[in-house]
């Protein structure tokens, strides 16, 4: 059997690579860019590699003291992925949302474009099964993959410039809770009270690549119950 | 300790959080990292002691407690109790006195250490200061008119000093093209627009700052490139935004970038970017990586000597 090389290695300046799949977002390309992660780290240590993995790439930062483009991808190359241990996988996170109108201005522009009644578009946004890819964008932000086709939405045209902490929005076909306040184009239908990210927690971020989100839908009273500030 | 009585754009930083960027946690860290090595080096510091970064100058402060500091990076004229203070060598600051940055006369940013660093509880490994992500050892901001910060007293009272040194030093200015290595969507370019990308000479904008470097002029690809997924990005790396205005990444980039990358910017010529000002103008040569390493690894070595010859002038 011949073997035909599934990624490409490209140098990203003089201290770092990234290693790309074919570009799309696959749960199981996403498996494998992890655990490419994992096998890396695990031969080489936290302190040589920084490893990067996005929905079908993984950037390694590396020292060019110590390594080079062309060290590192022989290494790469001949890796076994299995070596990694891979993700700690199969976590099944419940995260608490409100899906009340004091807490989704966009819900009904949401719904309306969707052309689905709120109840709906709740009821579909908080049955999916959800699924993090990778964090980026900022401290603790979750790509998530497994929105309903049917909730696709574009951005809003002018950004918020203060989207509060554990605010769920929507953007294109992506799903994601905002981790910390901050500007932000997605409509947002709902909020978490709890929160994803905290620097005494080690990791800081509450979800992790490769965890399955379920979403548990309370009441505005629970929401305040739970410590959510309106 | 330290007192700003104002505080201009500056922020304690050191060399960042490292391994962190998997929690989609920045870099962060010193803009010009060698600026911030030299300064610490010249007080036989660490690399990674925290320090002060000063942007483009309007920042004083008075010196509580006689130490030696070092200021390396841009010339933002710095003058302690209204005498010029020279660049690139240790100098003693007695208690009392008034340090102050005026501004600009060459580069962007200037570094401020103390000998045995300024005190700072590091926040994710590191003290240096990321305002958009509100971390850092300094309550997650840039310094305020009021603030202060203590170090500890001078173990070495007695030293004098008679050199200073050529790294980082403002006086020996490097304004050769920026080498870059192409990167993924390089040649997604056409001929044309990639000697239309070599041949400008880029103005930075006056939107630049930590995050990244704006440029004004514009370069639109042949057709309108599709949508790309989210991917890693580095210190250096140069994005074209659908707008045709190309952003260089810099300390404070996000993780994870979604726009096509022509290139990255040679480790060398990072200290360049970090000392860009609005109005300054950029040109950019290909190298390979290969070439780019050697080149780094040809200064750091000599760079390393050097440290390990201060460390030794102080501490032997």
């Amino acid at each position: 059997m011949m073997l035909v090389p599934e990624y490409t290695l490209v140098p990203l300046g003089d201290s770092a690579l990234v290693l790309a799949f074919a570009a799309r977002i696959d749960s199981e390309l996403n498996d494998r860019v992890h655990a490419l992660a994992a096998a890396l780290l695990t031969a080489l240590g936290s302190d040589r590699v920084e490893c990067v993995p996005a929905y079908h790439t993984l950037t390694v930062h590396f020292d060019p003291m110590q390594d080079d483009f062309e060290t590192l991808s022989a290494v790469i190359v001949g890796m076994p992925e299995e070596s990694g241990h891979a993700l700690q996988s199969a976590r099944q996170i419940s995260i608490p949302v409100c899906y009340d109108a004091r807490l989704a201005p966009d819900l009904a522009a949401v719904a309306e474009h969707a052309g689905l009644s709120t109840e709906t578009l709740v009821h579909l946004h908080s049955t999916a099964d959800y699924r993090v890819y990778f964090l980026g964008f900022k401290p603790g932000f979750a790509y998530l993959g497994g929105l309903p086709e049917a909730l696709h939405m574009p951005r809003r045209a002018s950004p918020r410039l203060n989207v509060p902490a554990g605010a769920v929005g929507i953007g294109g076909a992506q799903t994601g809770i905002y981790p910390s306040p901050s500007p932000g184009g997605w409509q947002l239908i709902g909020r978490t009270p709890i929160s994803l990210f905290d620097v005494q927690r080690s990791p800081p971020s509450l979800l992790q690549p490769g965890d399955r989100l379920k979403i548990e839908v309370i009441t505005f009273a629970e929401f305040i119950a739970l410590g959510g500030a309106p | 300790m330290i007192v700003f009585e104002s505080a201009g754009i500056s922020s304690l930083q050191d060399l960042g959080r490292k391994g962190l960027q998997n929690q989609g946690i920045g870099a962060c860290g010193a803009m010009d990292r060698m600026a911030a090595r030299v300064a610490n080096n010249l007080l036989g510091n660490t690399d990674n002691a925290a320090l002060i970064e000063i942007a483009l100058g309007g920042a004083r402060l008075r010196i509580a407690q006689t130490q030696w500091f070092a200021i390396t990076g841009a010339d933002l004229q710095a003058e302690a109790d209204g005498m010029p203070v020279e660049l690139c060598r240790p100098i003693r600051l007695e208690a009392g006195s008034l340090l102050q940055f005026k501004q600009s006369r060459h580069g962007c940013r200037a570094y401020l250490a103390v000998q045995d660093g300024f005190v700072a509880e590091p926040v994710l490994g590191s003290a240096s200061t990321d305002v958009r992500a509100g971390l850092g050892a300094y309550q997650g901001r840039a310094f305020q008119r009021g603030d202060r910060l203590a170090y500890s007293p001078s173990r070495y009272p007695d030293k004098s000093v008679r050199w200073h040194t050529s790294w980082a030093n403002p006086a020996f200015p490097d304004t050769g093209p920026l080498p870059f290595i192409p990167g993924t969507h390089w040649s997604w370019l056409d001929e044309p627009r990639q000697e239309q990308f070599l041949d400008t000479a880029w103005e930075v904008s006056r939107n630049s700052d930590r995050m990244g470097l704006r440029l004004e002029q514009r370069l639109t690809p042949e057709h309108p490139w599709p949508a790309l997924l989210s991917s890693g990005v580095a210190f250096g790396s140069i994005q074209l935004p659908p707008d045709g205005h190309p952003i260089i990444l810099a300390a404070d980039r996000q993780t994870t970038g979604g726009y096509p990358l022509l290139g990255t910017v040679a480790g060398i010529a990072h200290s360049r970017l970090a000392q860009c000002r609005p109005g300054d103008s950029l040109r950019f040569i290909p190298v390979s990586a290969a070439d780019a390493v050697q080149q780094w690894r040809r200064r750091e070595g000599h760079y390393r000597q050097w440290r390990q010859h201060m460390a030794q002038w102080w501490h032997a």
